[in-house]
Parts: structure tokens; sequence; C-alpha cells
């Protein structure tokens, strides 16, 4: 019941978030110059009759409370319009597209937490010398910019060694895999470095921790030690870096995609930005709101999981 | 404490193991799929669109290279040019214009759309009349379709096109997307969705319209029952990606990924040239590189100025030195690649007009005789997504500062800027831009009505002169191509010679990639613009 309960306030919390946000996107598009007419004539001129044809097919000269109340209804309604750009309803274009970015985050998330987390705790129990590599790794890890991995690793893996493709998102599990490890792995460095850190230092303080020392002297394996009293205790702040660092990956993919030529809905959102493609642009920003959302309460209600002191503040 | 290092050690381990089969798998996939998709199909050709993702293939939604790249090999045109620059029937068999306001089509019997239906003079008539229509948003309604007043089936193959005003350029426009026909019945049937990735088209061309896969390729596939066995397509499939950064498609043209392309990236011509993967190959092109100037007051406005502009640019430096020679230099919006009739008649002019030769110390008096208000500050817009946009503002901007001009560049991401080009309320804030873009038909006449002709496209100077308007009508309304450059050509002596309009920068060269799997791609001016150019493209 109460577990019930917490999720059903994370819902209420979330549906909130989502409606205030549709106010905010809808309002920014509608107050940003420029007219995705624009786009559709390649920049050419109009001839009036034209331009008014287009605006009164497109609602673009509708008022703004009408025009988010069509949209808001259509939503509700599980339809996302048209998009201006590509003729087609926006589930169309934008769907495939948000199904790969959602692939690479998801992909890059994986590397961030088994690689940070392995990496930090390698580097809390090892000796100096191999703590004081992981450490430089790191420091290059977090000021290595994602499209100057990307540029490297392309050069090496795809031109030169030709393991990987240089571009394209795949299709079927096998295909993903292939087409968006180096993707991947150019937007995970960054993360891995963060939490790899965050786990040394985290894993540190519990280590040296007064509940550590005593489940040592009581004469249980290091290894227990290790695993059940200090990296669990660790995993709190770990689990909260990775939850907005991979949150921040949703909307930081753009970079990436556009370097390894793979349509997705970053590359998507700033294309349709430009083309002022609203329908294309209220959708994205509505579902990276959204998995932004799920992704954050998910993580808090793992807390709940890792730490029972969690579960019985929520009550 | 040896026993806790080994297994602390192994947790990692497990940890890092993870991480390389995945990365081992990922290799073996790679591997397998690239060598059975190798096998399965030999015939077939991987092609990148460098301007991206097109919105439509529709022909009378397409004027972006994208969307006529592959769309030219689905869909033909009524009228097409030969690679030596000469005007042919192609979809008809033969065409006629009896006087200026009356163009007769025979259609070509016999000619089947890929659904096994034939190719009837309603179906012209339809793709031509839908055209008509505003609503359409079609690229071409303005100004193509502006002087038609009637499409009619007159005959059993026969279709009559009757002017308002009298037109002998728009059977040349009929060679371009305008004059495609898609099946009539098919295009009524898909309404909106009608040239998308879920509506296809329905066309006669060498190659059917296979898959579009959003965000990924577009595939087409040989048609089996092409009517014109010379022209017919000789690989079984070929693939449209959509990879538009330079680096990107650079690195999958040298790893084979891509086989070919047009309009190779101005910046990696030079890898791509020293690459062992293919070659690169320059032709003259119909593109252009121009510099517009807005209808804002101020030292611009001055014909002075722009004269002084228009002859201290080194054009062969730009050619040269930002295009790394794949530009030919070109100052007259009457370019020599658009001379498809009356050389010599356009030579002359273009020879004698001012740009064609350099001369600083002349632009350097010009400027101090206009006086102080000349020195003001001149902005100059270009688009953050043009490197080589970039690279002649800022060549520009140092020519004028050593003839006594000042000249500030300003950048805005690509969709502001074509929001500027768009709307001239917009426009307000600079004074000139750097824009790029290819014409459509071999005829001096399209750069002028587009730059000369107030409302049109390329108009953004205010340019009104009723002498040079009332030649340009009375162009288009010419059959005798002889006359015709005359008039336009003393129309080009006004607008480019006295006025100083539009100044023409380069003129880029047709940028061609094919790799060593892959020969064939046409390299005539008009290049892939509205042929079916694949049919020629041979594969290993």
């Amino acid at each position: 019941m109460v577990a019930l309960r917490v999720f059903a306030r994370h819902v209420a919390g979330l549906a909130v978030t989502v409606w205030a946000s549709t106010i905010i996107i809808f309002g920014a598009l509608a107050v940003a110059p420029g007219s995705p007419i624009a786009f559709l004539s390649g920049g050419r001129a109009l001839s009036p009759a034209e331009k008014a044809a287009l605006n009164s097919y497109y609602h673009l000269h509708d008022p703004l409370w009408q025009r988010y109340w069509d949209w808001l209804k259509a939503l509700l309604q599980g339809n996302l319009g048209t998009s201006i750009a590509f003729h087609e309803p926006v589930s169309t274009v934008l769907m495939p597209r948000l199904e790969t970015t959602l692939f690479l985050v998801a992909y890059a998330g994986l590397l961030i937490i088994v690689g940070g987390v392995a990496l930090g705790t390698l580097a809390a129990t090892s000796r100096r010398a191999l703590d004081s590599v992981i450490t430089a790794l790191t420091t290059v890890g977090l000021a290595t910019p994602a499209f100057v991995a990307a540029v490297g690793l392309t050069l090496v893996f795809a031109v030169h060694l030709n393991w990987f493709p240089v571009f394209g998102s795949g299709s079927g599990f096998g295909g993903r895999i292939v087409h968006l490890t180096l993707p991947a792995v150019s937007l995970a460095l960054g993360g891995v470095a963060l939490i790899a850190r965050i786990t040394r230092a985290s894993m540190r303080t519990e280590l040296a921790s007064e509940h550590v020392e005593t489940a040592r002297s009581r004469g249980l394996s290091e290894a227990r030690v290790v695993r059940r009293h200090a990296l669990r205790n660790a995993l709190i702040p770990v689990t909260t870096a990775s939850g907005l660092t991979i949150g921040a990956l949703l909307a930081g993919t753009t970079v990436v995609e556009t370097a390894f030529g793979v349509s997705g809905g970053g590359s998507l959102l700033v294309q349709s930005v430009q083309t002022k493609d609203f329908p294309v642009v209220q959708a994205a920003c509505l579902l990276l709101v959204i998995s932004f959302a799920v992704i954050n309460s998910s993580i808090d209600l793992l807390y709940g999981w890792i730490d029972p002191r969690v579960r019985r503040a929520a009550t | 404490m040896n026993g806790f290092s080994r297994r602390r050690r192994s947790i990692a381990l497990a940890a890092a193991l993870l991480l390389c089969v995945t990365l081992g798998a990922a290799k073996a996939a790679s591997a397998r799929s690239g060598a059975s998709a190798r096998a399965a199909a030999a015939k077939s050709v991987v092609w990148d669109l460098p301007e991206g993702e097109p919105g439509s293939l529709d022909p009378a939604l397409s004027g972006a290279s994208s969307s006529t790249e592959p769309g030219s090999n689905m869909c033909e045109a009524l009228t097409r040019y030969t690679s030596a620059g000469k005007l042919v029937p192609w979809l008809a068999s033969s065409y006629r214009q009896p006087n200026a306001k009356t163009l007769v089509f025979t259609i070509r019997s016999g000619i089947k759309f890929w659904d096994g239906k034939p190719l009837t003079p309603a179906d012209v008539v339809y793709s031509l009349k839908r055209q008509l229509n505003p609503k359409l948003g079609g690229t071409w309604t303005a100004p193509w379709f502006l002087s038609v007043g009637s499409v009619k089936q007159t005959g059993a193959h026969q279709v009559t096109i009757h002017f308002k005003s009298p037109d002998a350029v728009f059977v040349e426009i009929m060679s371009t997307s305008a004059g495609q026909i898609s099946e009539a019945s098919y295009v009524k049937a898909k309404g909106k969705q009608y040239g998308t990735s879920a509506g296809g088209l329905m066309c006669t061309g060498p190659f059917e319209f296979s898959k579009w896969t959003p965000g990924q390729s577009i595939v087409m596939k040989a048609n089996p029952n092409y009517w014109n066995k010379a022209h017919a397509a000789k690989v079984g499939t070929l693939t449209f990606d959509f990879v538009t950064d330079p680096n990107t498609l650079s690195n999958a043209l040298k790893s084979g990924q891509i086989d070919g392309t047009y309009e190779v990236p101005v910046s990696s011509v030079g890898t791509l040239k020293s690459s062992s993967a293919g070659s690169v190959h320059l032709s003259r092109s119909v593109a252009m590189e121009i510099l517009t100037f807005t209808q804002k007051a101020g030292p611009i406005r001055n014909e002075k100025v722009r004269k002084a502009l228009t002859i201290a640019i080194n054009r062969s430096e730009i050619a040269k030195s930002v295009y790394h020679g794949a530009a030919a230099p070109v100052w007259s919006i009457v370019m020599p690649t658009l001379w498809s009739y009356g050389k010599s008649i356009f030579g002359k002019t273009y020879h004698a007009l001012p740009g064609s030769r350099v001369d600083p110390s002349g632009a350097k008096a010009l400027v101090k005789s206009a006086g102080a208000s000349a020195t003001k500050t001149i902005t100059l817009l270009v688009s953050s997504a043009n490197a080589t946009d970039q690279e002649i503002a800022t060549y520009i901007q140092s020519v004028a500062g050593q003839i006594g001009l000042h000249v500030k560049v300003v950048t805005a991401p690509p969709g502001r800027y074509i929001q500027v080009l768009f709307d001239p309320k917009q426009r307000n804030g600079y004074d000139m831009l750097l824009n790029e873009g290819a014409w459509d038909i071999l005829d001096p006449i399209e750069p002028l009505m587009f730059v000369a002709v107030p409302g049109s496209i390329l108009d953004t100077s205010g340019f009104n002169n009723p002498t040079v308007l009332g030649l340009i009508g009375k162009a288009q309304g010419t059959t005798n191509l002889t006359k015709r450059a005359q008039l336009l050509d003393k129309a080009t002596k006004i607008y480019q010679g006295k006025f100083f309009g539009e100044m023409l920068v380069a003129n880029p060269s047709e940028r061609l990639f094919e790799n060593k799997r892959i020969s064939g791609a046409p390299t005539s001016p008009l290049g892939y613009l509205y042929t079916p150019w694949a049919a020629s493209l041979r594969a290993k």
C-alpha cells in the first residue's frame, strides 16, 4: 500500500511537470520570431496568395490560446500533429528517431554505470599506482568533449581498423549495437569518468567509516565488507549522479548524433527548431521531458530499494 | 590481504569483461553483416545526399537538391537537356510552339508507370494543373506557372498549353521537376501523402521507389520494364543516405560505407583527392555563390560603392584559396555555363563588364569620390552552417578594408539565416548577404528574372527598372533564340554594368566522388539535376 501511494504520488508529480512544460514549450515557440513557411519555400519569396494559403492550412494565424488548446486536445487523443517540414504525421517522423536516441542513451548509460562503478571501486580499493593511473584516466575522460572523442574513435575504429561503421543507426538489436557502440562510447566517456570519481570518493569514505571497521573487526571477509558494507552505502550518491548524468545525456546526444550521422531525436530537434517545424519541436520536447521525468522518478524509487531508511522516511 | 585483492579485482574484471564482450560481439556482427551485405547485392550502390533528408519527393514540391537528386531518377520530365546542353523532348515525343502563346506536346506512347498503367495525356494535364493551385505550396508555381492560362488534352496523345502572356521559356522549365509527370490516379489516392515516406511515388523512371525509412535512407530499385532500353538502370539497388556532416561523410566515403556523392563538401575535396578509396571529379556546374545587397539605406545604396566592390574582389583568388580550385571565377549572373544559345552575344558583354578585371586602385578612387558616408559600417550576413561562405565573407571584409570600406561580418544560425532571406522585414538589420544556389535551366533568362523582377526569389535589392523589366518580359515571349539573347544582353548591360546588382563571386564546380567500385555518374553542367542521372551509374 505504502509503495503504491509513493508510486501514485510520483505519477501525479510527473503529470504536473509535463503539463507545465507543455505551456512553456508552446509559449517559447510562439514568441520566437520566424515562420515555418520560410523553410517550406527554401527561402524563396512567395506570392501573397501562396503565403495566405499556407498560413491558413497550418493554422499559423490562429490565436495562440486556440492553437494551444487544439494541440492539447489532439495530444490527449494520442495525436501529435503533422510535421510541416516532412509532410508526415509527427509520430512517423519522431518515433523511429526517438527509439534510436533512447537506445543510444540506454547503451551509454549502461557503460557509464558499469564502467564508472567498476573503475571507481577498483581505484578505491587498489594500491596507489593503479589508483593514480585511474585518476589520470578519469581526468582525461572528464576533459574530453564528446565530439573530440567521436573524431578520434571514428578515425581509429571505423576508418583504419574498419571494426565499426562510420555512420548510421542500424536496424535490429545486433545492427543497433554495431552502429551505436562508437557513439555510445563517445557519449559515455565523460560520464564514466565522473561516476568513477564519485564512486572512488564515496567508497573511500565508507571504507574508512566506523561500521566498516566494525565489520572487519568481526572477522568478515574483506570482499564481503567491500560489497555489503562499503559499496552498498556508497551507491547512494553514485545513483543520484548517475541519474542526473544519464538524464543530461538525453538532451546532449545531438553532437554525437551529428558526428556519427545517427539520425536520432536530438538532431531532429535541432533541425526542427531551425526550420520552425512547431509540431515536431513540441512533441520532441514533450517526450524528452517525459523521459527525463521518468528517469528521475525511477531513481527516486531506486533509493528505497538501496537504502531502507529512505523507504521508511517516505511513509 | 592477498585473497581479498584477488576477489576485489575479479569484480572489476568481470565488469571490464562485460564491456569487452559487448565490443567483441559488435565486431563479429559488423564483419558478418558487412560480408553478407556485399555478397547479397553486388550491384547495389550507396549514395549520399549531403543536404540531408528531403522534406518530400513530390516533384511539384521539390526544389532542393535533396529531393531532386533521388527524385529525378524516378519521375521523368516532358523535356530534358542533353549533356551537350541541348533541350530535347523526353516523355513527350515532340513539342512545337506554333506561336508564343501556345505550346503543344505530343506524349510518347507505350510508356508505362511502375504499376503497369499506361502514361496518358490525362496524367500530364493533372501533373501540370495541380501546380496552378496556390494551396499546394508548389516550388514552381511562382514565377513559372503565372503565365499559364490553360492546360488541356487536345488529342489522343496531345496536350496543349495556352499562355496568358507569351512564354517561350516554359518548355525549358518542363525539363525540371516542374515538368515531371506522376500517375494522376495514384496522386489523387495518396493526397497529401504523395511523395512522403508513407505515400511514395508513382512515375515512369528507370528507378522505382522502393522504401523510405524516415531518418535513415531512401531506397530505389531498377525498373525492369523501363521504356528506354538505352537509358535503363545498370545497378539493381540505389540507396541514398542522409549524412550531412562533412567529416562523417568524408570518413564514410574513405571507409567504403558510402560509394559516392555529388556536392562533396569543399573542405573535404583535398583529403578525398589524396585518398586511395576513389577519385574526385570536378566539372562545370550551374551553381553560384552570390553577394546580394538588401533594400536598406546606407553606403551600399551608392552605386559607386557597389562598383568599387565589384572591381576590387579578386574572384580568381577566391576560386584558388577558398575553393582550392573547385570553382570558376565569374562576375555576372549571366554566367558562361548558362549560355546554351547566343554564346557570342553574351560572351562579348561578359568580357567587357566591370569585374572582368581586378582594379583595386580604381576601386579606391571610386570609394573616395563617393564621399564620407560611404565609409559607414556595412554589415554582411552569412550562415553559420556554411564554412565556405564564412571564408568568402572574411575575404570580402579584408578587400573592402583595403579600398576604404568598413564591412562587419555577422554570422547567423541556418534557421535564422533562412528567415532573413525569406522575410524583407527581417533583412533590415543587414546590408549584404552571401548566398549560394543553383539555376535550373541553361538559359540566362532565369537569373535575370529572379534578381531583376520585383517580388521574385532573389529580389533583395529593390531594383525596379521599367526598361529592364520590359526587356525580360519580351525575352520570355521570344521563341527565336538569337533575338532572345539580344534582349537579355541589353538587360544584362543595364543590370550588371550600370546598376551593379547582385555580385557573382564564384561558380563552384560540381564535386563528384566515386569510389573504385563505381563509375559513370554524369559530369554535365546540370549533373544530377532533373535528369535520370543514376541510370548511367555502373558498379563492379
